[in-house]
């Protein structure tokens, strides 16, 4: 069978976008917002899946909208009988294993529809998420087949509970092992915004074709458990991806809100404006999310080369995290588009084989960013300690 | 630093020479028409476009490519000089933008350049992407440093002979993703019969996979 494809000067992969959606509409209306915010990557375009969970009338009117004016498709669940989640309690939320697994069942139908229609990824970004305009197109040149954007929450509302992030390394839950020696070390490579493999995830993930192409998905797996902190369709998810041996990646780039507690509702008009001037109030940026492709090789021995594989670097300005000259080349093309830099490595650079020696560049800048930290985690700062960085037994100690 | 293209062509006039030339013209200094023969006026395009242009003396290249391969390399050798040679077909467009193309020239580790081939079907803004078409998969080597090879030899293969010396030191890098061929040869359906009968009156000559390839020209 013949397959035609759009030249490179033509190509629009769509990667579609989607969720199963139950937020009252305050919440749902800054989501949409900040879904129609999101810069395209190059070369792609997008269209949304919204599945209504049980949803108020309203957020369905809001969703309707949406696709009408962007694109896309709602479809309507029927109502369930019974309430088999709340997601309104003062310290957490409840869901029963049966709702979490209808919720696995509704992203499965969003990923068979975007296999249908030929998208290259697709993004489930839960409906209680206000994500920077860049979230989009940091997670799309991680260029990994599962990128996790990372958000930050207090999941039970008492100060004794740490601020957590959305990955983890071992489950269920678990953020030491797999080579980090402690809780501390994996979150520092997180708050300095690494690109970091993960063995769990979910909330704001890309997944894309060739990950999908390998069956990952949603559904619950024959005897796996789903007690406790394995209850979860995400859960069930990341062991898939692990067994198929698709990379997870935790992308702590973006700015992401998570309105997961009732007060915080109060809070979203001021998010929405903070991570909407995120990146006008900075003259000189202080992080720099980079694309990198060496398009020279190396020479490998007498008569041998080698090319370097293309990586996605998060660096900060002016610390010496990447050469003088090449961050000044980056500092000059902060539009987006990929450039070809000179770079001339240093007698002293650290890979020898380089050493003295110039290569050209493929960069992009994905994105810039000045030095505000994550949303969450800035709660604790004017504390004077990075709670963050603190194990729950450590917070035991010290609120006794 | 100095850029040549050249162009081995035979009855090209009224297919894509045009936009092969005009796509040439804004990254390199020179453009070489090596003429096998035609008999339309693909030597009076060539040259309405500014290109120099050289007819070759005897057989047909089709069926036995080398000969004209090494007169095509040994007289865009002699022009570029120490600077670049951009071998080139007649049905091929390059897109490139200009910045990315004058840092390509500008390399002091590479001796060969390769970028992608998107062989268009039915119109110029798709390609076919199945079996085998795999050439926008592949960065193969298409601008080259003659002088890193002052003894040139060539295979023996009457098709598909390479477009550089056998005995080229490749060192090969890899062009932006914004470099890339927009190839012609398949894109209309009187081409496509034209070019297929003409590989199969020489078929002995293909490998498995070329002949496989070619095969596949007719799939629905």
């Amino acid at each position: 069978m013949i397959i035609l494809t759009p030249t490179p000067d033509a190509r629009q992969d769509l990667i579609v976008v989607g969720t199963c959606v139950r937020k009252p509409p305050v919440i749902v209306r800054a989501y949409l917002a900040s879904l129609a915010s999101q810069m395209v990557p190059p070369g792609c375009r997008v269209e949304y899946h919204f599945i209504a969970d049980q949803a108020d009338p309203d957020t369905v009117a809001l969703l309707h909208a949406f696709v009408t004016e962007y694109g896309g498709l709602v479809e309507e669940e029927a109502a369930g009988g019974a309430k088999d989640f709340d997601d309104t309690g003062p310290v957490t939320h409840s869901w029963t294993n049966t709702a979490m697994a209808r919720v696995g069942q509704m992203k499965n139908r969003i990923i068979q529809r975007a296999r249908d229609a030929n998208a290259v990824a697709v993004w489930f970004v839960d409906a209680d998420l206000i994500c920077d305009d860049h979230t989009l197109r940091s997670l799309w040149f991680a260029d990994k087949p599962i990128a996790h954007a990372v958000f930050w929450t207090r999941w039970q509302n008492i100060p004794t509970c740490p601020i957590v992030p959305q990955v983890w390394l071992l489950h269920p839950y678990q953020l030491q092992g797999r080579g980090y020696c402690d809780e501390a070390a994996f979150r520092r490579q997180l708050l300095t915004r690494q690109l970091t493999r993960v063995w769990g995830g979910g909330a704001c993930c890309l997944i894309r074709r060739v990950a999908l192409d390998a069956g990952v998905d949603y559904s619950y797996i024959p005897g796996a458990s789903q007690e406790g902190m394995m209850a979860g369709e995400d859960r069930h998810f990341c062991i898939k991806a692990e067994a198929a041996h698709m990379e997870m990646y935790a992308d702590p780039w973006p700015h992401i809100y998570h309105i997961y507690h009732p007060e915080q509702v109060a809070e979203i008009d001021g998010q929405v404006e903070r991570l909407q001037h995120l990146r006008d109030q900075q003259d000189h940026p202080s992080w720099l999310n980079l694309s990198l492709k060496m398009l020279e090789p190396v020479q490998t021995g007498p008569t041998s080369f080698s090319h370097i594989p293309g990586t996605n670097v998060r660096v900060r300005v002016g610390v010496g995290d990447i050469l003088p000259d090449l961050e000044a080349q980056c500092l000059a093309h902060l539009d987006g588009v990929a450039f070809t830099a000179v770079v001339h490595y240093p007698m002293s650079y650290v890979v020898a084989a380089i050493r003295g020696q110039r290569r050209l560049m493929e960069v992009t800048v994905v994105d810039y960013k000045g030095p505000a930290p994550m949303p969450v985690v800035e709660h604790d700062l004017p504390n004077g300690i990075d709670l963050t960085t603190y194990t729950g037994r450590q917070l035991e100690s010290l609120y006794g | 630093m100095k850029c040549v293209a050249a162009i081995l062509a035979r009855n090209e006039a009224d297919r894509f020479l045009t936009e092969c030339l005009q796509s040439l013209a804004p990254h390199c200094d020179e453009i070489l028409l090596l003429d096998d023969g035609s008999t339309d006026a693909t030597r009076e395009v060539a040259s309405a476009h500014g290109a120099q242009v050289r007819s070759r003396e005897g057989p047909p290249m089709w069926g036995q490519e080398a000969p004209a391969r090494a007169e095509l390399w040994a007289w865009g050798a002699e022009v570029a000089k120490d600077g670049w040679l951009l071998i080139a077909d007649a049905d091929q467009a390059l897109v490139a933008p200009h910045d990315d193309w004058q840092m390509m020239l500008s390399s002091w580790t590479a001796n060969c350049w390769g970028f992608p081939l998107y062989d268009c079907w039915d119109a110029p803004d798709q390609h076919r992407s199945d079996g085998h078409w795999v050439g926008h998969l592949t960065k193969r080597a298409w601008l080259f440093r003659p002088r890193d090879c002052p003894n040139p030899e060539w295979g023996t293969r009457g098709v598909h002979t390479g477009h550089c010396p056998a005995n080229m030191p490749i060192v090969g890098a890899h062009a932006p993703s914004s470099v890339w061929w927009r190839h012609y040869g398949w894109m209309r359906k009187a081409d496509r019969d034209e070019k297929l009968a003409r590989y199969l009156c020489c078929k002995d000559l293909l490998a498995p996979n070329e002949l496989a390839h070619l095969l596949s020209v007719n799939d629905e």
